[in-house]
């Protein structure tokens, strides 16, 4: 049974609490809150609620027979007991499993007749939902998945974090604050303590607070202007280079990223030529999971003479900055990076 | 530095130190020993892993006063296969140390002292307890502590001294083992900390074959116990301990009693054909028996009877199988181990056996999911229960 997260709280509202959860999804502090939540539902805060939660990771070879063990176990002076699985990765190619298709068999046995004072939590860091011990989970558990928010969520996530705590903010500083952080919730959740630390006893949170305190830190991966680069959307793309740029990033270490990401598609497409498998691929170029797919596919559809294209347009501009043709300091430098930029959106 | 040692007294000593000396350190310089001077005649052996220190002092002849600080295992491991006789340690440039034995030499990396952390200064011990009583309070406790690391404040014991009573209470969540005893008199200091697991599996270790008593005391951080000259200083666990007098049943209204060995071996046997998932076996307590039984579907199953005294209503019980081996393993060990204790016998004390040939369980219970508890059948100046939750059949 698929839940919204607001299904979800509404059921946890109405004291309506089901055996089984499956929690998983790429925001894992909303994740993790919500199992923490779903405890505070099943056990309340009476004097007994240690002993009657319990967290297994999966990492531990029993992990699950140890969980599913606790599952049975009656619980002390309460009405419920709840315990909590970790770590629990289902990948797409098996490598990463912790909840392993050996499972199967001992996992049918308890969801076929889950214990009734037992809520039971899988947290799952990875599932792939083509696996068969993912759809036993997603057919046999209440399951929600908690994925990024995007902007507006998220200001209203943090708008409520914040007004909830007696602090005001006005909309734009909000906007301003969601934008330098990023779409780190446990890092927004940091920020807002500071700022609203910082706004006692007035507990207004201004623009110059933020910007005093808050650093931008919409940190940007080696891949994340790669990305829209390749993607070709130009908005996105100069938009980021602005922000990267006026953050104040160095742009001769900003084209060293560039060309890194040039050579790995590159050096992709070769070893697919030769024969290498996805998985291959990836080690050998270092391909952080959730990107791979998304890589590989364009380097399988880029001509390989426009990257060594590309890359030969990159190295003239790195001759261009150091010996500041187009003019000297940060502003020829970054005039140089822009002209970049701007051609090779195209390729 | 340099000092000469009976190999057996070094071999003892250092074989105290092994358990805390951490074998995979993210901070090397635990993996050594230190050993330095203390007087003419004594070296002192202090080994860490920052949370727990064992500080032991035996005889040796000081040539030159000084420390050494040198790996633990290994030193450890040469010395329990040297002859008996002598050894004899000199400490080179660069901390090196050169170690000789009748024929046999050795030369062994050391490390500087200073890398070596400061240990907790041992501060008063006014609070005593017969090595005996502690050995047990541990025996009898430590297995129920929980291995989630977690569940930061059950990875130890809860360990009280209040007026003339001592406790020791311990829980994974899922069973709770506490044991008391009336020391008779009242002690100049009150105690209530959580002591880590490893530090209580450490000082079974160095108090065990002790007959005198152990010394403690504590500061605000840390509980230090003495040993027969042998010092044991852990951190204390912070957190509170959860409230387990609410989880002590009071309502028990049924009582069966048992032969511990005889359960434990039929459990034991029983066990075999359980359910891999939760080991569960059940307990169906009737007239004049307790039958045990397991099933797994993919394996079979086994059934068991053992004698009990037990007049009443039927009732079926399962547990994790694991959870009752456990605490009768310690029953009938501890019944293993004959003990003298000191009686009051007209106005005399003498020392008498205490025969616990063949300790009975008094097991109490409600019925199929309340706690149940269990005891020790008969007088025993020891108040030890161990309260087990029942599993889901």
């Amino acid at each position: 049974m698929n839940l919204t997260r607001e299904q979800l709280w509404k059921n946890l509202k109405q004291g309506e609490i089901a055996p089984v959860y499956l929690l998983f999804g790429n925001e894992p502090f909303l994740r993790d809150r919500a199992a923490a939540t779903i405890a505070t539902h099943a056990l309340g805060e009476s004097a007994v609620r240690e002993f009657n939660e319990t967290t297994v990771s999966l990492t531990n070879s029993d992990g699950l027979a140890s969980a599913l063990a606790s599952a049975m176990q009656l619980p002390m002076m309460a009405e419920r007991r709840v315990v909590r699985i970790t770590d629990v990765r289902v990948s797409a190619t098996g490598t990463r499993d912790t909840l392993k298709e050996d499972h199967e068999a001992m996992l049918v046995k308890y969801l076929e007749r889950p214990s009734e004072s037992t809520v039971l939590i899988f947290v799952a860091d990875e599932i792939d939902k083509r696996r068969r011990m993912t759809k036993l989970l997603l057919d046999r558990a209440a399951s929600i998945e908690f994925s990024r928010l995007d902007d507006a969520d998220l200001a209203n996530w943090a708008r409520r974090e914040i007004t909830n705590d007696g602090f005001d903010i006005d909309e734009r500083t909000l906007a301003y604050f969601v934008s330098l952080v990023g779409d780190d919730l446990q890092r927004l959740t940091t920020e807002i303590k500071k700022i609203t630390t910082a706004a006692l006893p007035d507990r207004i949170i201004t623009t110059d607070l933020v910007e005093s305190l808050v650093p931008s830190s919409r940190i940007l991966s080696n891949f994340d202007l790669a990305d829209h680069l390749f993607a070709a959307d130009k908005s996105r793309t100069f938009e980021t280079l602005k922000k990267i740029l006026d953050d104040g990033a160095e742009p001769l270490m900003l084209l060293g990223l560039i060309a890194t990401n040039f050579r790995r598609l590159l050096k992709a497409k070769a070893l697919m030529e030769s024969g290498a498998d996805r998985r291959d691929v990836a080690r050998t170029l270092g391909l952080p999971y959730r990107k791979q797919e998304e890589f590989l596919a364009l380097a399988r559809r880029t001509d390989a003479r426009r990257l060594m294209d590309a890359l030969g347009r990159i190295a003239k501009t790195d001759v261009a900055i150091k010996t500041s043709r187009g003019g000297g300091g940060p502003n020829g430098a970054r005039l140089q990076i822009e002209l970049l930029v701007a051609e090779l959106v195209r390729v | 530095m340099e000092f000469v040692i009976k190999q057996s007294a070094l071999k003892e000593e250092l074989g105290f130190v092994q358990g805390i000396v951490e074998k995979k350190s993210t901070i090397p310089v635990l993996s050594n020993i230190l050993i330095e001077s203390v007087g003419e005649n004594n070296i002192r052996i202090v080994g860490t892993d920052l949370d727990v220190t064992i500080r032991c002092e035996v005889e040796a002849d000081i040539r030159q006063a000084g420390s050494i600080c040198v790996q633990a295992r290994k030193l450890f491991d040469i010395v329990r296969l040297l002859d008996s006789g002598d050894v004899h340690f000199v400490k080179e440039e660069n901390d090196w140390v050169k170690l000789r034995c009748g024929n046999s030499k050795f030369r062994l990396a050391g490390v500087s002292r200073e890398q070596f952390p400061e240990v907790p200064a041992f501060k008063s011990a006014p609070l005593r307890l017969a090595a005996e009583i502690l050995n047990s309070f541990i025996q009898n406790t430590s297995f129920a502590i929980t291995n989630e690391q977690s569940r930061f404040t059950l990875s130890g014991a809860k360990f009280m001294i209040d007026g003339t009573v001592a406790r020791m209470v311990t829980t994974d969540g899922h069973r709770l083992a506490l044991i008391e005893r009336d020391l008779g008199e009242n002690q100049p200091e009150g105690m209530d900390a959580l002591i880590p697991k490893k530090a209580l599996l450490e000082l079974v270790k160095i108090a065990r074959d002790s007959s005198g008593d152990v010394s403690f005391g504590e500061d605000p951080n840390h509980i230090y116990f003495e040993v027969d000259g042998r010092l044991l200083i852990t951190r204390k666990l912070s957190g509170t301990f959860p409230n387990y007098e609410m989880v002590l049943p009071k309502d028990n209204d049924k009582l069966a009693i048992f032969d511990a060995e005889e359960m434990r071996n039929a459990i034991r046997r029983v066990a075999l054909m359980a359910d891999e998932r939760t080991r569960s076996v059940k307990l169906t307590i009737r007239d004049g028996e307790i039958e045990i039984g397991a099933q797994s579907s993919e394996e079979g199953e086994a059934n068991e009877r053992v004698a009990a005294e037990y007049s009443g209503d039927e009732v079926s019980i399962g547990f994790n199988s694991q959870y009752l081996q456990e605490f009768l393993s310690v029953v009938t060990a501890a019944a293993a181990e004959s003990t003298d204790t000191e009686q009051e016998n007209d106005g005399e004390t003498v020392r008498v056996k205490e025969s616990t040939a063949k300790p009975r369980i008094a097991f109490g219970f409600k019925d199929s999911n309340g706690q149940t508890e269990m005891r020790v059948a008969g007088e025993s100046q020891y108040n030890a229960k161990y309260i087990v939750m029942p599993l889901r059949i």
